[in-house]
């Protein structure tokens, strides 16, 4: 194999799946995590020379270090070229209502989970001088009704990004995130049943205050889907931080990230905020 | 002013000089704080308006105890403002951060300030009174070996991003509270973590971080010496929590200023190189 040893977080579907393959069809060896048998088989089906699965639940501190003692077996002296933090959850709930449980959960998966992967790789990284790519979301840098718990986690994940990359600039160890907006993912599916789940979980109170908001946010998301990117366009970018000679530290995939961002960065809160109720549907008085 | 306050993390710093404040400004100031000295200490410099309450923003079943007693106390009345305010520092470099204290710093500074947000909501609708937060400028600027800390902050920003569009259709006011270094004993309490912390590094952690330990102790206490006092955010809450037109984000302090328009203006790579060498120097933002 000439070109490095990858290890791609959340592969079993959506823009790790697709970033694997990528990956293994540009020649690299790729150790593709899942966390069950049969996303296992269905990687191995892709038949592609230097594809593997490896068993890896972040949120599974067994499993990262046995990932890791695995993928050291395999490659050895050689390390990592790179890792990709892609594993992740989508959560939704009114602040004021939404579990804490799951507040945690998500905060667990999608903020906690990547930092403990790269912990347990890191040694395999600088053997390599490899790079450490984490998929954020254009979530990852505005937030907006609703999606506080899951921006939150991406919010924070950026964070700890910033700091890493700053921390390792000594070892030349690139640090890039990637912020996709709406992609055709199964995350989205999933997603889609969140409303009525919401609504479930909370009961009366929330259906009277929350109820109209949660919907049109969700038809919102159901709108954005219909244009969204497709998967491999992220891990297009993927492979740009992997691989570039000049990796970015950010970037920005899809034209309503562009917008979002350009948007957050741009405007005063209050306008910021005047765009996100008309666009979601938040209602000047409160429902009847 | 006459309304009711509730101030969590009341024991010291910002919340203890915002507690004092706004019971000076006339407030009906409920200060939570987690032991009963911390709350004499309150009773002792405060007028006898002042209520203490035992609480603990990681402790559910202690945070429905103080609404309930605030809701007692209230008899009918709601309150006019909630003041989320604890929250703790922890710091360490991302590759060897321990996982727990990731979560702990998570847990008070994030999970906390959501359910402190959610005990007292039905008292603050009640009264269409407002909310302000405590985050920081590490909400909006990450600096190398502050990342758990800024993660719960940033975490923060969003969760405030979001409450304060979910809370639109109330007219009920959301406030962020960004301050820079202010004197607080986070610092001594952040200073007395590094050494825990590098002490409990692995060697390899001391290998490869060892030789910024000296520059980062020094910014902290450097930090501590010209940090600003926690009376300008105690002087912004007031303001979040009474003006006609309060607003969505106070940055408190020049440190804090500088920061936010480093972190809005500034491309990664020149902030990064300049991080960097101010970090070298130990006097890098942290």
């Amino acid at each position: 194999m000439s070109r490095g040893a990858i290890v791609v977080t959340g592969a079993s579907t959506g823009i790790g799946r697709a970033a694997v393959l990528r990956l293994a069809r540009a020649g690299h060896r790729v150790f593709a995590g899942v966390r069950k048998e049969a996303d296992a088989e269905s990687i191995r089906a892709e038949g592609l020379e230097g594809l593997e699965p490896v068993f890896l639940d972040v949120a599974d501190p067994a499993t990262i270090e046995s990932a890791a003692k695995q993928v050291e077996a395999e490659v050895g002296d050689a390390g990592l070229a790179g890792l990709v933090n892609n594993a992740g959850i989508t959560m939704g709930g009114p602040v004021e209502l939404v579990g804490l449980d799951e507040l945690r959960r998500v905060l667990e998966v999608n903020t906690v989970g990547p930092i403990a992967v790269t912990q347990a790789f890191m040694p395999l990284i600088r053997k390599a001088t490899g790079r450490l790519v984490f998929t954020s979301s254009i979530g990852g840098r505005v937030s907006g009704p609703i999606i506080g718990p899951y921006t939150a986690s991406k919010f924070a994940l950026e964070a700890l990004c910033d700091s890493l990359r700053v921390e390792l600039r000594p070892w030349k160890i690139h640090v890039s995130v990637v912020e996709p907006g709406a992609i055709k993912t199964e995350i989205f599916e999933k997603s889609r049943s969140m409303k009525d789940e919401l609504m479930d979980a909370f009961g009366e109170e929330a259906r009277v205050r929350y109820g109209s908001m949660a919907e049109s946010v969700m038809d919102r998301f159901n709108d954005l889907e219909k244009n969204a990117l497709e998967p491999d366009d992220v891990a297009k970018q993927i492979e740009h931080a992997l691989t570039s000679d000049s990796p970015k530290t950010r970037y920005l995939v899809g034209t309503d990230a562009r917008i979002q961002a350009a948007l957050g960065w741009l405007l005063p809160d209050r306008a910021f905020d005047a765009i996100g109720a008309r666009l979601f549907g938040i209602p000047s008085k409160p429902p009847q | 002013m006459s309304g009711a306050v509730v101030v969590t993390g009341a024991s010291s710093g910002i919340g203890r000089a915002t507690a004092l404040h706004l019971d000076a400004k006339g407030f009906h100031v409920f200060a939570g704080v987690r032991r009963e000295p911390d709350a004499a200490s309150l009773r002792r410099d405060a007028s006898p308006r002042l209520r203490t309450l035992i609480l603990d923003v990681t402790d559910s079943a202690s945070l429905a105890a103080a609404a309930k007693e605030v809701e007692v106390d209230l008899d009918g009345e709601g309150l006019a403002g909630l003041v989320a305010n604890a929250g703790i520092g922890v710091g360490g470099p991302v590759e060897f951060v321990p996982l727990d204290e990731l979560r702990h710093v998570l847990e008070v500074n994030t999970v906390g300030m959501v359910a402190t947000v959610q005990a007292f909501a039905p008292l603050v609708r009640r009264a269409g009174g407002r909310i302000a937060v405590v985050g920081s400028v590490s909400g909006r600027l990450s600096a190398p070996f502050a990342g758990p800390y800024s993660a719960s902050k940033f975490a923060v920003e969003a969760l405030c991003d979001s409450l304060r569009v979910e809370l639109r259709p109330w007219s009920l006011h959301v406030a962020l509270v960004e301050p820079g270094d202010v004197a607080t004993p986070i610092w001594d309490k952040t200073q007395r973590f590094a050494d825990e912390l590098m002490a409990r590094l692995p060697e390899e952690g001391k290998r490869l971080y060892g030789d910024l330990i000296p520059s980062v102790r020094a910014r902290l206490a450097q930090s501590a010496k010209t940090a600003a006092s926690p009376e300008g955010c105690a002087r912004a809450v007031h303001h979040a929590l009474t003006a006609s037109r309060p607003k969505t984000r106070y940055l408190v302090g020049s440190d804090a200023k500088a920061q936010a328009a480093l972190a809005w203006l500034v491309p990664d790579r020149w902030r990064d190189a300049l991080i960097a060498r101010l970090l070298r120097s130990g006097r890098g933002p942290l």
